[in-house]
């Protein structure tokens, strides 16, 4: 995993080119979930959680996400439904929403994907892929600025996991974040469990994408465990993180200081003590790197 | 008149007290026949089952199983399976894994409770009490109620011929009105003495503690003193089970846990049945009578946070999958 590194050995620092708050501090995290909401406030060295956009109401805040801002820990809401990569732009209904989440959670950002998830009044029930090519640039490009412009915080985007690529795709996906970022100022979201499904199902180096994206861009990381079947790689989130997907945030943080790191678990919950190790080993894996 | 009223009057005395008599023997005779078979462990299901009935003894299982890592309370009152704890042998135990399976790992907290309490595993702990003489056999207590009725018939006619011969006396010119006054003063006795005993062997009835059982339930609070603070890491049984099983939830160690199966709970009448020792009085326990310490207020929280938050999304809220990815 250590081919690509960068030859001087020091961390970028995380610059933020018009987003002040990409790059604020956010230290260790997991993702909340109703189900595991007391969970999560009891466990130690939780620095800031992440809350699913779309399954909280801003006007009728979930109490445990309200205990959680009293302790002044940072909830970031975490949109999956926004589709900026669609070729139509984003519902304004929908970033009403994500900007009164925003608001009512006081998060220093909001974070989407980098997908498209509906087209022509269908929703795909996933998140897709966008096809890479220099016309869905300008139209995903466009799509961010509105969304930019109706939020109150700095948005992050995250690479996706994909089962296929787009055959006219004319750049990777690092290079198409990179343009976007430059062209935008959007925050990153390194998802490194989607890299490593990546190179796993689509031969996508990890390391490669971590050496092109722009990590100086980089709002915080996503880290999850899953299962190999068939021959693929399922992100199923309901699983311990592998150690080739550490050693993917081990080779992130070889590059740059994330400003967090969050486990995301989203079924099949172990046990308080197995999610505090899974946390523990996370902060291994950033030390290591 | 008045003579045929003051002999009514002191049959029915007479009756009242007959029947007390009766009744007050056939619980103690029936509570101490069952012959106490010792040399069984006494579990912490054992003593929540003597102390509160079905509700304390899931209750038990619900502080048992959370603090030991094999289920999940969450806020809002909903309960969930620990993937990869596991099982436990324990009957009770097994019935809230099984019933939380079965429900695809999560269910609300007075469902379950509801499911386990009716459940098989509950009737074999009970029979298994039965079984050891320590709790009265189905059917054996049919007698005393029957007594109970017949008590209640004579005290209400007792009090009719009260209320009738005061208005004799108010309305006749009574040639004795001595044996009328009689008749209303004895009316009254057999009356008032007949309906405190029903309300108080009505209440003895519900329980179905033998005397070895509230001995045993005795014990085991001179051992397991209310409050007491149990150290972390210890056995689970011993300092979260028995203090459960005898006082309820509030000695369940977790404040945030007990408050969540409070608030929660659909209400006292939710779990029928009738057991504990509240009769025995057993020492100021205060709620061992069946299904009173455990609850408090028995308010109803509603949806909880399941409500504000859905049940996921296409991605990063259960719904993922492989495919989906980017969560």
């Amino acid at each position: 995993m250590s081919e690509g590194r960068p030859e001087t050995g020091e961390r970028s620092p995380v610059v933020t080119e018009g987003e002040a708050a990409v790059g604020e501090r956010l230290g260790v995290g997991i993702g909340w979930r109703p189900e595991i909401d007391l969970t999560v406030e009891r466990l130690p060295g939780v620095d800031f959680v992440e809350v699913v956009a779309e399954n909280v109401r801003p006007d009728r805040l979930p109490e445990s996400l309200r205990v959680l801002r009293a302790r002044s820990v940072p909830v970031i809401p975490h949109g999956v439904g926004l589709g900026v990569g669609g070729a139509e732009p984003p519902d304004p209904g929908r970033l009403a929403h994500l900007a009164a989440c925003a608001e009512a959670l006081d998060a220093p950002l909001v974070s989407e994907h980098l997908a498209f998830v509906r087209a022509g009044g269908l929703e795909a029930g996933h998140l897709l892929p966008v096809p890479r090519t220099r016309r869905a640039l300008a139209v995903v490009t466009e799509n961010v600025r509105r969304a930019q412009d109706a939020l109150p915080v700095p948005l992050a985007l995250e690479n996706v996991a994909a089962l296929f690529g787009w055959p006219e795709d004319e750049m990777t996906e690092a290079e198409f974040l990179g343009e976007l970022v430059a062209a935008t100022g959007v925050g990153l979201l390194v998802d490194v469990a989607n890299l490593y499904t990546n190179q796993v199902n689509l031969g996508l180096s990890a390391v490669g994408a971590l050496d092109a994206l722009p990590l100086s861009a980089l709002a915080y990381v996503h880290v999850a465990g899953g299962h190999e079947h068939g021959g693929l790689w399922h992100d199923t989130h309901t699983a311990h993180v592998s150690d080739e997907i550490l050693a993917v945030l081990s080779e992130l943080c070889a590059r740059v200081d994330p400003p967090g790191v969050l486990l995301e678990w989203d079924a099949d919950y172990p046990s308080d003590a197995v999610l505090e190790s899974e946390l523990d080993r996370i902060r291994e894996a950033m030390a290591r790197g | 008149m008045e003579v045929v009223l003051f002999v009514i009057a002191v049959i029915l005395l007479g009756a009242v007290v007959t029947l007390s008599t009766v009744l007050s023997g056939q619980q103690r005779e029936v509570r101490e026949a069952a012959a106490y078979h010792q040399g069984r462990p006494i579990t912490p299901y054992h003593l929540a089952y003597l102390a509160g009935g079905p509700r304390r003894t899931v209750n038990t299982a619900f502080a048992m199983l959370a603090r030991g890592g094999g289920i999940r309370v969450a806020r809002g009152g909903r309960i969930g399976l620990v993937a990869g704890a596991p099982p436990s042998p324990d009957g009770i135990e097994h019935a809230v894994l099984s019933a939380l399976a079965a429900r695809s790992g999560t269910c609300p907290v007075g469902e379950l409770r509801r499911t386990v309490a009716e459940g098989p595993a509950m009737a074999a702990l009970r029979g298994d009490l039965e079984g050891m003489g320590l709790l009265v056999p189905g059917g054996a207590l049919d007698g005393a109620g029957r007594s109970l009725r017949r008590l209640l018939v004579v005290s209400l006619l007792a009090a009719f011929l009260t209320a009738d011969a005061v208005v004799l006396l108010a309305v006749l010119d009574l040639a004795e009105p001595g044996l009328g006054i009689g008749a209303v003063l004895i009316g009254f006795a057999a009356a008032l003495i007949g309906l405190i005993t029903y309300g108080t062997q009505r209440r003895a009835l519900r329980n179905v503690l033998t005397r070895a059982g509230r001995d045993v339930l005795d014990s085991a609070r001179r051992v397991h003193i209310r409050g007491a603070a149990h150290p972390a890491g210890g056995d689970l049984a011993f300092a979260v089970g028995a203090p459960v099983a005898l006082y309820g939830l509030s000695e369940a160690g977790d404040p945030a846990l007990e408050e969540e199966l409070k608030q929660s709970d659909g209400g006292a009448g939710s779990v029928g049945g009738a057991c504990g020792g509240g009769d025995f009085g057993s020492g100021g326990s205060g709620d061992a009578t069946y299904g009173g310490g455990d609850f408090g207020s028995g308010g109803d929280s509603g949806g909880g946070s399941g409500g504000d938050s859905g049940g996921g999304s296409s991605c990063g809220g259960g719904g993922c999958g492989g495919g989906c990815g980017g969560g």
